[in-house]
């Protein structure tokens, strides 16, 4: 559904280019759920960015269902990017004065949906990820990782085929982390959405099916957790860091 | 950018203002206004025009001045579109825009290039480590056979190692750095290799060495000097005269050891002298006696180059080549 073909990023100012991404290829499929690990500056963010295209890249192709990105105009950009894509980012990014209801459905209210399938849609998804007692509260209202929750919930209320999730669990405590990536992967085991997720935490790219390392904007090696547990997926990825030489603090 | 060119390109635009300004001063004097009124009209009228003008010109002389330093501290000049920022208006930016991608495809095309380079690169290195191997195991298998095919194997087998060495050195010439351990190196021990490992096609071709003051230490890669090396002995052994004599010989010279590798072959052309360095160049010598790829002092050049060695070539037909080579060395100071 996604290929990512030799891309590079470069970032320039005035006097000095840096080289975000050297080169890097990947394919997504449908109904996978792909983590992206490495250290900061690794340029893992900046991957993102260019997939979601807030960002453009300088070289190499990103295809959205062998569609190139690059070639949409910035209208089209628009509508692909509330139609096709799902964002949850480490703050929640949730507007404080609209309710969690109202949050969760704006996206379909921008596109012209009738009231009556925007709350429909919107109880839907709010029943699947639990937080359907919490949907006339505003979001100062409610806990960290419910916000969370919510944030997940307008990420694929419209249908969104591909939910990008950049450090999602960063701002939350080690029980609403677990609880917010067993979400998601029920979101990916249960409603088949693809999840692109960004990360330095072992313990949050463990419950992926796939582990991609960039170092230094490369892609530095590749994890398949194939049946294995958890666990041992964890321990795992802990080896590959450790051989990445990401400091401690990156790893633990 | 002057003002006179910024003017001339509106110039257009400028002239049907000032007939409009015109116009419409004349509009108002026919329908009686006062004529004192009419000139203070027309001075702010020609004022804010002039500002405007003025303002245009000094902000996009300031953006011109911005994008050109941008493009001169650009170490690679084709990531220019990627460093500039976007324009302020809808149409500017469209043309940034089409600047970008057009950018952007230059950018893969490189990229590609530099990937497709690197891939080729690869795989001569690892077919060249493969290739050692028969190689080799051709040598053994020579040992078994006796008299006139063995010699002839054996110098056989020497030129294949030695064209095999050649193309990787080709292949890794291309970026040297990776592969580059600069280190105090006495030339004795760098000559003592490249003799040894050129020895069936020395003592084929009868060539007696003569050494002198090789006790030098050097600042330079053994490996590549000692290609270098090999490469000047064996175009000594190929063009030889009828006594073959090498003289390699080295002296200190303030912060250099010069190496000097004098034979008497049978020399290159005057004329031919200046092209010698050049990649494929195999001159009337090359071409007389075959087998020349015009690669082996182009190589050396490439490779001193990056190795800081100065390298000249001298040469008197009939009587022999001389090659100096100037190597980086810590200054003499016991001499001294």
């Amino acid at each position: 559904m996604l290929q990512v073909q030799n891309i590079e990023k470069y970032y320039g100012s005035k006097n000095n280019v840096t080289k975000a991404l050297n080169r890097v290829s990947f394919d997504v499929a449908d109904g996978e759920f792909l983590v992206i690990m490495g250290a900061s500056g690794s340029g893992k963010t900046t991957l993102l960015n260019c997939i979601s295209t807030i960002d453009t890249v300088s070289a190499g192709k990103i295809l959205m269902d062998g569609e190139d990105v690059a070639g949409l105009s910035e209208d089209a950009l628009a509508k692909f990017r509330r139609e096709r894509l799902g964002f949850v980012f480490q703050d929640f990014n949730l507007l404080d004065t609209l309710t969690v209801e109202e949050n969760i459905g704006l996206a379909l209210s921008l596109n012209h949906a009738d009231a009556q399938t925007v709350q429909n849609r919107v109880r839907e998804v709010a029943e699947k990820l639990g937080i359907t007692e919490i949907l006339s509260k505003f979001p100062y209202q409610v806990s960290g990782g419910q916000k969370q929750r919510t944030a997940c919930a307008r990420a694929i209320v419209a249908g969104q085929s591909l939910l990008l999730a950049d450090e999602p669990t960063g701002a939350l405590d080690s029980k609403a982390s677990k609880n917010l990536l067993e979400i998601i992967s029920t979101m990916n085991r249960d409603m088949r959405t693809t999840i692109l997720m960004v990360t330095h935490d072992a313990y949050s790219a463990s419950y992926a099916g796939r582990v991609l390392f960039l170092k230094d904007g490369r892609v530095f090696n590749e994890l398949l957790r194939g049946d294995r547990g958890r666990s041992v997926f964890y321990h795992e990825i802990l080896d590959v860091l450790a051989a990445l030489g990401g400091d401690v603090s990156d790893v633990l | 950018m002057t003002f006179g060119r910024f003017l001339s390109d509106r110039l257009g635009r400028i002239i049907l203002w000032l007939v409009c300004f015109a116009a419409a001063v004349l509009f108002l004097a026919a329908t009686g206004t006062q004529i004192d009124v009419l000139i203070i009209l027309l001075l702010i009228l020609l004022l804010v025009f002039l500002m405007v003008q003025a303002t245009d010109y000094l902000r996009d002389r300031a953006r011109l001045r911005e994008l050109e330093s941008i493009l001169e501290n650009l170490d690679k000049k084709y990531l220019f579109t990627e460093c500039v920022p976007s324009a302020d208006n809808f149409y500017k930016r469209c043309l940034f825009d089409l600047m970008r991608r057009a950018g952007q495809a230059m950018i893969s095309a490189i990229s590609d290039t530099h990937a497709a380079q690197r891939d080729y690169r690869e795989y001569v290195e690892s077919w060249v480590h493969e290739i050692k191997t028969p190689i080799t195991a051709a040598r053994l298998v020579c040992r078994q056979v006796e008299g006139e095919p063995r010699r002839k194997l054996d110098s056989e087998l020497a030129q294949i190692e030695a064209h095999v060495e050649r193309a990787l050195f080709y292949a890794r010439a291309e970026s040297p750095e990776h592969d580059c351990v600069i280190r105090p190196t006495s030339l004795s021990e760098i000559v003592s290799q490249t003799v040894e490992r050129h020895r069936t096609l020395l003592m084929q071709s009868g060539v007696r060495i003569e050494t002198q003051g090789l006790e030098q230490q050097v600042y330079t890669d053994k490996k590549w000097a000692a290609f270098i090396l090999g490469q000047l002995l064996q175009n000594s052994a190929r063009y030889r005269g009828d006594t073959p004599v090498i003289t390699i010989s080295a002296k200190p010279l303030a912060k250099q050891v010069q190496l000097t590798i004098q034979d008497n072959g049978i020399g290159i052309p005057a004329h031919e002298l200046p092209r010698v360095f050049d990649r494929g160049f195999t001159g009337s010598n090359g071409r007389s006696r075959g087998g020349a790829t015009g690669m082996g002092l182009y190589l050396c050049k490439k490779m001193s180059g990056f190795l800081e060695l100065d390298i000249q070539l001298t040469s008197e037909e009939g009587v022999g080549t001389c090659v100096t080579l100037s190597f980086p060395a810590k200054e003499n100071l016991t001499r001294m």
